[in-house]
């Protein structure tokens, strides 16, 4: 018997030391399964799917996966968190086409909980795809298949980034004064030239002469470059953002923050 | 070679005489009841409720796919449930013979060491598989004959029809019988080791959920793939679309590697210890 408590003793031993050991192994630096690529290819067809799937409730016809055409660019926790391994703070953007449904943003958001056995749970934006429960044809309340929905990726597929490069507009800080520029950005998909250019195209509004200023590009948070632009009052231009290699190679979400030069339009007298 | 057909009858005999002690022992055919029944029990309370368990994959389809019920108690039972299945036989079945003092009298039979080893661990091995069997069919039959055959959704969003989803619910049932052996041959080594039944039973479940919480932690890459828990999970790319079988490779070469560690150590323990002094 005391032969036995020592051996059930010294198994309680191994079991704590082993993990330990591989608490303290365990670093950020160890290579992960969970990376931007393999999760981004994943969830354009999980999106897809389950955005065709809806369709159907909806009544939407001629919506396929292929018509959709669905690209994705993901984040992980910002700009100052490497973008690999699992967790609760990935942001992905999904770009598609579907004409039923205008999607002025470009993009549609994507909440994404990643877990460490490569499967994961994600949210859809519920502007573009409706809430939980939604009313099919028949006049039946069913389960929105694209509000929230589960995947799993390959951890051994192609670790290779393709390039999409999705314009997001930029999120005002919390408290900020919001007032409504005179340019207008553009969103969605864009493709980088051969040189690492990206198109922007520019819509000045009712600015009194017309519209100038700098815009400060990033993508996924990194330095880009800085554009200046002078639009003509109710013109467009379209302009050409220089990308670093790496960035056009990689692609990401890219953020736009505008300073307008040109005074806003003054508040009509009342 | 004239002395292999004088060896088989001696397993036999043994495995017989085993299989007869295990069968008069109560828990066995409780457990093999319990393994039947559990799975109806579930699936009716599951199909009962209004809010579906969208925490587990396939959770948030019980009630529209009755082929998504036996996936998610799939991912339920390998949490604790399959360990705990073997180990009732398998952690006890050497340490009992310590708890009632009996090595003495088996081992003076003609029986050699080897032979009483490889018997008890095969009938160990067999009544892993018997008892797995009758879980993942009376989960399975139970779950379609509640819910139905509709078609299922995949782990990318893609509609997968009624007569491959039942294939692939069949494959990702028969994908966790390697971890299972897994888990046998360690109830079978820690049975051996400890000479303590309780140990015997309860340190592979306890083994096994400290292996599954070192796999949820982050940063542990590449540990993961060795855990004995994570072929448990295997099947998930079964549901992919393109499948991916890789972790089952893996999975399976993992499984093996610790099962043959397992009994190997198991063996020459077992061979060297003096029973008779």
């Amino acid at each position: 018997m005391r032969h036995a408590r020592t051996t059930a003793t010294s198994l309680v031993l191994l079991v704590l030391a082993t993990v330990t050991m591989t608490g303290c192994s365990g670093g950020p630096t160890s290579s992960t399964t969970v990376t931007r690529p393999r999760l981004e290819r994943s969830l354009e067809r999980t999106y897809a799917n389950r955005y065709v799937a809806l369709s159907k409730v909806t009544g939407h016809r001629g919506v396929t996966a292929k018509s959709l055409d669905a690209h994705a660019v993901c984040d992980k926790g910002g700009p100052t968190v490497d973008d690999a391994g699992p967790g609760g703070d990935w942001i992905c953007q999904v770009a598609y086409t579907d004409p039923n449904v205008p999607n002025p943003d470009g993009s549609a958001k994507v909440e994404m909980n990643v877990h460490s056995n490569d499967c994961y749970t994600a949210a859809g934006s519920s502007k573009l795809v409706g809430p939980l429960n939604i009313v099919d044809t028949h006049g039946h309340q069913v389960v929105n298949p694209a509000f929230e929905f589960d995947g799993c990726f390959n951890p051994s597929g192609s670790g290779t980034p393709d390039g999409t490069l999705i314009i997001v507009n930029a999120v005002p800080l919390p408290g900020a004064p919001v007032a409504k520029p005179a340019l207008t950005l553009p969103t969605g998909l864009v493709t980088p030239d051969g040189r690492g250019r990206v198109p922007l195209l520019l819509t000045c509004g009712d600015a009194p002469t017309s519209c100038s200023g700098t815009i400060d590009v990033t993508v996924q948070g990194e330095a880009a470059s800085k554009v200046t632009y002078d639009v003509p009052s109710g013109g467009t231009k379209t302009l050409r953002a220089q990308l670093t290699r790496g960035q056009a190679r990689d692609g990401g979400i890219i953020t736009l923050t505008l300073h307008e030069r040109t005074p806003p339009p003054a508040p009509a007298p009342t | 070679m004239n002395h292999t057909p004088t060896r088989r009858p001696g397993i036999a005999a043994v495995m017989s005489f085993e299989t007869r002690k295990l069968l008069a022992q109560k828990r066995t055919p409780i457990t093999l009841v319990v393994a039947a029944v559990i799975p109806i029990i579930i699936a009716i309370v599951m199909n009962g409720q209004a809010r579906p368990p969208k925490d587990t994959l396939f959770g948030r389809f019980i009630h529209d796919s009755g082929w998504s019920m036996p996936l998610l108690l799939l991912g339920f039972a390998g949490q604790w449930l399959l360990p705990l299945l073997t180990s009732i036989v398998a952690g006890d079945i050497f340490a009992s013979e310590d708890q009632h003092g009996s090595w003495k009298t088996i081992l003076t039979r003609s029986t050699s060491r080897t032979q009483l080893f490889v018997g008890k661990t095969f009938v160990a091995l067999g009544f892993a598989l018997v008892a797995y069997v009758i879980l993942a069919t009376s989960t399975i039959v139970a779950s379609v004959v509640l819910i139905g055959h509709q078609p299922l959704v995949g782990l990318n969003g893609q509609v997968i029809a009624s007569h491959d989803a039942a294939r692939l619910v069949i494959e990702s049932w028969a994908s966790v019988a390697a971890p299972l052996l897994g888990f046998t041959c360690l109830a079978i080594a820690l049975s051996v080791l400890t000479r303590n039944v309780a140990v015997g039973i309860a340190a592979p479940v306890a083994l096994g959920l400290v292996m599954q919480l070192v796999g949820a932690l982050g940063g542990v890459e590449l540990i993961r793939p060795l855990l004995l828990t994570t072929p448990l999970e295997a099947w998930h790319g079964l549901f992919a679309d393109p499948a991916f079988s890789g972790p089952l490779v893996v999975g399976l070469v993992v499984s093996a590697v610790w099962c043959i560690v397992s009994i190997t150590i198991a063996f020459v323990v077992f061979r060297r210890r003096d029973y008779l002094g």
